[in-house]
């Protein structure tokens, strides 16, 4: 089996990960902060040392603003609509996914704003620039797109948000883990990232770091642990935005594959993926009639003539390739690329994926091709 | 061991203190401390010796780490 579909999420974990999370529920999985046994206890500073790690890969100066969460989606709704004030507009970008789009078209029904796509076709800058209006107050964009791989600097958002006192959130899904992301340079309100995919750890665990130290409006009210007798969720972070019991094993797993991926490096995992995606490419390029969609590195989308894109990743599934197709929640993506019909087959690496496996994959592209 | 216990509140803000606190040479164990001790409900803290109290409370203060005494 190879597994191309890492932008779904990542597997296989490093055996690393897998060790620690087994650790974690065998030996010590109480509930973080909940009693006053060495469990609990034990439970609570393993979670603190993750938002430890976490801060220290993106370079910021505080564990306490790393909110945990269940998976990207749900920071960027945690974000989205505690950040975001109403009777605003937002902008994003024109290749955003549904957990961006959905929560924004949420917020529209319920708070009035209105929100707006830049064109990531040309120069980005400009097209932020030309896209915003008086009453723009905040930009949430990805800083690479899970479809194509193209990616938006997030030095340009930063500067731009900086200048015009804009709210900026990012979803860092498609860039965390391969991409060095540092906060001291590049400061936004808010990053939100999962934490199942280049980060490997294990299905249930995301993040938002937080520029702000107190939380505004809470977002789920349970329990937190400590001034039980209040009826409010408590106002600092990052307690204030985490209700009720967190997924420690999750979170564990996460802090293992973030130690796994300093120890690798973030400069050897994007040179991994650059390689394995121009092996891709190279590749698929040579096949007649198939069209690619491809714009950064880690990610390849495309399409043979006209099939849809269900006939050939199923295809590949009989023989053992595991890819995804259709239109991998992000419409607008398939929108701008003209194959909201089609769908695109979608083949995503990672560091731990091998030449020996794209070698293979291609052989066996043209083999299901050949068949249909 | 003449303790007394420094409470922050959240579990999150006494792992902090009490990482700060090893940093300086501080020994400090980790509590939680319930019901009525606790003021308002549950919360966190961490137990020092008595003569650590000064310094913890120096350093509390220039990491912004709330805090009250039991």
């Amino acid at each position: 089996m190879i597994y191309f579909d890492n932008a779904a999420t990542s597997f296989p974990k490093p055996p690393c990960v897998i060790d620690d999370l087994n650790y974690c529920i065998r030996k010590y999985c109480g509930n973080p902060g909940r009693s006053s046994h060495s469990l609990s206890l034990k439970a609570a500073e393993e979670i603190y040392a993750a938002r430890e790690e976490i801060s220290g890969l993106l370079n910021a100066d505080s564990p306490e603003s790393v909110v945990f969460t269940y998976n990207a989606t749900h920071a960027l709704n945690l974000a989205i609509k505690t950040l975001i004030t109403k009777n605003c507009h937002v902008l994003t970008s024109d290749f955003e996914h549904n957990s961006v789009i959905r929560p924004l078209e949420a917020l529209r029904k319920k708070t009035n704003i209105q929100y707006s796509a830049f064109n990531t076709g040309g120069d980005i800058e400009a097209a932020i620039i030309t896209a915003l209006r008086e009453n723009t107050r905040a930009i949430v964009c990805s800083i690479a797109s899970n479809v194509t791989g193209d990616e938006i600097d997030l030095n340009i958002l930063s500067k731009i948000a900086r200048e015009r006192n804009l709210t900026l959130i990012i979803d860092a899904s498609q860039a965390i883990g391969h991409r060095d992301i540092d906060l001291e340079r590049t400061p936004c309100d808010a990053l939100c990232a999962p934490g199942h995919k280049a980060l490997f750890g294990i299905q249930g665990s995301g993040f938002v770091y937080f520029k702000e130290k107190e939380r505004r409006e809470s977002f789920i009210e349970g329990g937190s642990g400590s001034d039980s007798r209040s009826r409010v969720m408590p106002l600092t972070l990052p307690e204030g935005y985490e209700g009720g019991t967190l997924a420690t094993p999750a979170i564990v797993s996460l802090k293992s594959g973030v130690e796994y991926i300093k120890r690798v490096g973030i400069n050897v995992i994007e040179r991994r993926l650059s390689l394995l995606t121009k092996m891709a490419v190279d590749g698929l390029s040579e096949i007649k009639g198939i069209n690619l969609y491809q714009d950064g590195h880690g990610v390849i989308s495309f399409n043979f003539r006209n099939y849809p894109s269900s006939i050939i990743a199923s295809a590949l599934d009989c023989k053992g390739i595991c890819t995804r197709s259709g239109l991998h929640c992000a419409p607008s993506v398939h929108e701008r690329l003209g194959t909201l019909e089609q769908g695109a087959v979608r083949v995503s690496f990672s560091c731990l994926n091998t030449e020996r496996e794209v070698k293979a994959f291609l052989y066996i592209l043209k083999m299901c091709i050949l068949e249909l | 061991m003449n303790n007394v216990t420094v409470t922050v509140g959240t579990v999150t803000y006494a792992i902090k203190l009490r990482k700060l606190l090893s940093r300086a040479g501080i020994r400090s164990r980790l509590v939680k401390v319930e019901g009525a001790a606790g003021g308002a409900g549950c919360t966190h803290g961490v137990e020092i010796d008595r003569s650590d109290f000064l310094n913890t409370i120096v350093i509390m203060k220039e990491n912004g780490i709330p805090y009250s005494v039991k």
